[in-house]
């Protein structure tokens, strides 16, 4: 009885405090970046690369499983509170607006063909071309 | 006004609207308009871009497109039209601020720019996200946008207001300025400052011609002002001439005028000036006296309104219409009387005299008015005084008549008229021998002039006859003088119609004849008993004469009754003279009264004289009547019945008749004796008087007795009738009517029918002559009363003190203590009048003291003289009284 209210309970917290995805990007500038530069980066935080290339995040739709990783993840919230986080901050000027794409597969075509493009891939192998480093 | 006829205000005028009117347009119209319009492109914009934005937001939250959301935000913070954008979403029902651009944009700041017309507003839908977007325009872009947009116009503006001053001045040197010296140089003109040439510096053509005309002018005026100085030296010397003699007339003019004032101011009576109009025009002080009104508030009013009472207002107008018709006025020149009014609203008398005085053209009417009001009153109160003073002369029941010096008539009242039968007018100013032919008047007129001389004339009695009529007057004369200064004199003539007193008089000397005769007769009725009381009383001594003592002692008797009933007789009359007879009414049994009256006239009865008594109806009947008074009449009439006839037969006839409660006595008497001539038949019912003066000294009376019969049946409601006939007999009637009594069985008598014995009853008589105590004495002795004598009064409380009586008898005149202050003394011994009966025994025999001796305690009254029957009745009572207390 007691393992199964902590499973139950790490299975709750498990959208809360998701893992962090496999970041793929193109051409970012940065070196290595850590677990929580990339939360900044995907919490709209950081707009511009340091080789200028703007920062654009690309998201699976919303209603997918990979956004709400992403937002357990980012800003340990659900997926709405996550959109909303975003809509705020573009509504502000503060950050681009993310790309939000089907599947992981066009977020890795999407990466693949603009530069300063950042992911998270949970499902697929990361390209080596598009691998970002982390420490 | 003068400013706006100024070539300055004609000229410039338009061009100062045109500058004002464009300063309006452009500085406020125009760019309210342009800011309004603005206004209305911006906020459509507004909110087509903020549809923009909610349709985005929307389309990002639906379909994952936020392409369009990062380049529309971006725009927003980069638009200066906006004053902030805010993200509104709704969350769990509750719109939260998610966002805004600038941030820290409040919610209350939202909700404050509500009202703003720059505030719009789109809503979000169809997507995840549920809200609005909210957009406030800026203010500051606006006025910005506005001031830029009007800014050519202002410099245009400013460049032509640069140029219309530019122009004023310009046109205020080159004009206005000449025009204004060359005003001011023609100003000079019309002051008369001639001095200064005219030097106006200017290019103008048309001003430089004004400025040569205008010193043209200049030396025109010049001239003519020397000519004129010269010829107004001479009018003033003219003026400064004309001038002195007028000051003089109008000195002269105010002193007439102040000479005119005082007289009206210092008048006697009051003055009221009125003009044409009845308008006041002048009001002296007298009329403020009179009127009430001060002169500053009369002047200017109209008479109608000020001093004329209303009902004349009319007859005034009227009088004023018919003067200024036909120049005539009958109220004018002549002294009349009307009334006024005060300020007070009374109405006054006045003696009005108005005249007219022509002024210039205009004529005023010019009122003298004296309040007559004190003379008027004092004139009617001498008036009413005078007509009182007739009234009273006239009204006095004797002749009054005044002559003058010269013996003539100033005065005759209505009685002397009536008396004299003439008119006045036919004797005022006339002599006595003007106005009568009689044997008197010379007679009459030396008395008046001796009079006159101061020669004293008693009164004198006239008879003057008139149709056989004469009246006796009483004459007299006396001067009297009217006035105090100047005394005038008139001889005063009164008299008075003294016939009715002349009437009275012989009327009296008749009555004193008849009383003179009276006490005649009185005197010798008196006398003539005491004779035959006195000698034999005296007989009565003389041992020789006792057999004869029995009809000494009868005939003392029968005159001193006589005595007595004359003395009643008398007391009777005078009662009844007086009023004060009374009634004693109380039970009576008539058959009992008819017996006694056959026993009280025996003694009386000549042996030749018989007597027939008739009663009928008369049984068994009982009345309320006062039996001694009914008695008191028969007696009387029998008696005289008896006295006047010398033979033949009395006779009383009594006629009883029952009438429902009441029982009607027809009485008469009659004789026949000497009888009563017709002339006598009035006398003998008089007082004192009988048939005549031979009758009484025959057959003696004092002739009261049918005079006290006829009173009492007045009293009875009866009266006396006589018939008779001279030498045949005479017959009373009279019929009276008694109340019945129902009969009641009577006590038997006891008091006749065996002598009492008083042994028992014990006596006080107090009495302080020694006469009447020995007549109480020997009356007492034969029925052995118990009897105690004290002589006084104070002597009787003593013995009341000491022992116990049955009865006391107290004579109530006394020397020293009288009955009525024993009776006092009596009344304070303890017990004392409650178990002892105290009766008065006293000669005063009116009724009053009856009642008075009553109400003092006394319980009963016994009347002097005393008779032996009277005083065994009243022993008998009270031994009656005696059983029944001690039963």
């Amino acid at each position: 009885m007691r393992c199964f209210i902590i499973l139950l309970a790490l299975g709750w917290n498990g959208a809360l405090f998701a893992q962090m995805g496999t970041p793929v990007g193109n051409d970012l500038d940065p070196g290595p970046l850590t677990e929580t530069e990339l939360k900044e980066i995907f919490l709209g935080n950081k707009s511009i690369w340091d080789n200028n290339n703007p920062v654009t995040v690309v998201l699976t739709s919303s209603d997918s499983e990979g956004f709400a990783k992403v937002a357990g993840w980012a800003l340990e919230a659900g997926a709405f509170e996550f959109q909303k986080h975003w809509l705020s901050i573009v509504f502000q000027g503060r950050a681009n607006a993310p790309v939000f794409l089907n599947s992981e597969e066009e977020v890795l075509a999407y990466i693949r063909g603009h530069k300063g493009a950042i992911g998270l891939l949970y499902t697929l192998p990361v390209p080596p071309e598009l691998t970002v480093e982390t420490p | 006004m003068k400013f706006l006829n100024s070539i300055i205000a004609r000229i410039w005028g338009p061009f100062g609207l045109m500058a004002v009117s464009l300063l309006l347009l452009v500085g406020i119209y125009i760019p309210n308009q342009q800011k309004g319009t603005l206004r209305e492109f911006q906020s459509a914009e507004l909110k087509e871009l903020v549809k923009s934005m909610a349709i985005n937001i929307s389309v990002a939250g639906k379909y994952d497109d936020w392409t369009r959301l990062t380049e529309i935000f971006a725009d927003i913070s980069e638009r200066p039209s906006l004053e902030f954008a805010v993200l509104l979403l709704e969350f769990n029902g509750k719109e939260t601020l998610v966002a805004s651009n600038p941030p820290n944009v409040s919610m209350e700041a939202v909700n404050n720019a509500r009202s703003n017309d720059l505030f719009v507003e789109a809503p979000i839908e169809g997507g995840i996200f549920q809200g609005k977007v909210v957009i406030l325009g800026s203010e500051a872009f606006l006025s910005s946008e506005t001031a830029r947009l009007n800014f050519p116009l202002v410099v245009a503006m400013a460049l032509v207001i640069t140029a219309v001053i530019l122009l004023y001045f310009f046109f205020l040197r080159g004009v206005a300025l000449p025009l204004q010296a060359v005003r001011g140089a023609a100003e000079r003109i019309r002051e008369g400052d001639l001095s200064k040439p005219m030097d106006i510096d200017t290019n103008i053509r048309e001003l430089k011609s004004m400025n040569m005309a205008l010193d043209g002018l200049r030396n025109g005026l010049l001239e003519q002002r020397n000519t004129n100085l010269a010829l107004t030296k001479g009018m003033e010397n003219e003026i400064q001439r004309q001038t002195k003699d007028l000051r003089k007339t109008l000195d002269e003019l105010q002193d007439s005028r102040n000479l005119f004032g005082n007289i009206i101011e210092s008048a006697l009576d009051a003055m009221v000036i009125a003009d044409g109009q009845s308008r006041i025009v002048e009001w002296n002080r007298k009329a403020e006296q009179i009127f009430g009104w001060s002169r500053e508030e009369a002047l200017g009013q109209k008479l109608t309104k000020l001093i004329i009472p209303q009902i004349h207002r009319d007859n005034h107008d009227k009088g004023m219409s018919n003067y200024h018709a036909t120049g005539q006025g009958p109220a004018l020149n002549n002294l009349f009387e009307t009334q006024a009014l005060r300020r007070d609203g009374t109405t006054f008398d006045i003696e009005l005299y108005i005249t007219t005085v022509k002024i210039g053209k205009e004529e005023v009417f010019s009122s003298f008015i004296r309040d007559i009001t004190a003379a008027k009153q004092m004139s009617q109160d001498l008036e009413r005084q005078r007509e009182l003073n007739s009234a009273l002369l006239n009204g006095l029941p004797m002749l009054i008549t005044l002559k003058d010096e010269d013996l003539r008539y100033t005065f005759v009242n209505d009685s002397a008229l009536k008396e004299l039968k003439q008119d006045r007018s036919d004797m005022i100013g006339k002599r006595e021998n003007e106005v009568f032919d009689t044997d008197w008047v010379e007679d009459s007129m030396k008395r008046d002039r001796a009079v006159w001389n101061g020669e004293t004339d008693s009164a004198e009695e006239k008879t003057l006859t008139r149709g056989g009529v004469s009246s006796h007057f009483l004459i007299g004369r006396y001067l009297i003088s009217v006035g105090k200064e100047n005394p005038t004199s008139y001889l005063l003539t009164y008299g008075f119609d003294i016939s009715t007193l002349k009437a009275v008089q012989k009327e009296l000397e008749s009555a004193l004849s008849t009383k003179n005769e009276f006490l005649a007769t009185v005197s010798h009725e008196i006398r003539t008993p005491l004779h035959s009381i006195i000698v034999l009383s005296e007989l009565l001594n003389q041992h020789d004469r006792i057999d004869e003592r029995d009809e000494f002692s009868q005939n003392i008797r029968s005159s001193s009754r006589h005595l007595l009933n004359m003395v009643n007789d008398i007391l009777d009359f005078s009662k009844a003279s007086a009023q004060r007879l009374e009634l004693a009414p109380a039970d009576m049994d008539v058959t009992e009264f008819t017996d006694g009256l056959i026993r009280v006239d025996k003694d009386q009865r000549s042996s030749e004289v018989s007597f027939i008594k008739d009663i009928q109806g008369c049984e068994g009947v009982t009345v309320h009547a006062d039996q001694t008074r009914l008695n008191q009449v028969l007696q009387n009439l029998l008696s005289n019945a008896f006295k006047f006839t010398e033979k033949g037969e009395v006779k009383l006839q009594i006629i009883g008749v029952r009438k429902n409660d009441t029982f009607s006595m027809k009485f008469a008497v009659s004789d026949t004796g000497i009888g009563i001539s017709n002339e006598n038949k009035k006398k003998v019912l008089n007082a004192f008087e009988q048939g005549n003066s031979g009758i009484a000294r025959k057959f003696g009376g004092t002739g009261l007795g049918l005079g006290i019969v006829s009173k009492l049946l007045q009293l009875m409601d009866s009266e006396l009738v006589l018939e008779s006939q001279l030498n045949e007999g005479t017959t009373f009637r009279f019929e009276v009517s008694f109340p019945l009594i129902k009969q009641q069985a009577s006590a038997s008598p006891t008091a006749h029918t065996a002598p009492p014995t008083f042994q028992s009853i014990k006596m006080l008589y107090v009495e302080d002559m020694h006469p009447n105590q020995m007549v109480m004495k020997a009356m007492c002795k034969p029925w052995n009363v118990d009897l105690t004598i004290a002589s006084s009064g104070q002597e009787a409380i003593e013995r009341c003190k000491q022992e116990s009586f049955d009865v006391v008898l107290l004579d109530i005149q006394m020397p020293e203590m009288d009955g009525i202050e024993a009776i006092k003394v009596l009344q304070t011994i303890d017990n004392f009048m409650d178990n002892t009966p105290v009766h008065a025994f006293t000669a005063h025999a009116e009724s009053e003291d009856y009642e008075r001796f009553l109400n003092l305690g006394f319980s009963g009254v016994l009347t002097k003289p005393l008779t032996p029957d009277q005083l065994r009745e009243f022993l008998l009572t009270h031994l009656k009284h005696e059983h029944s207390d001690r039963h």
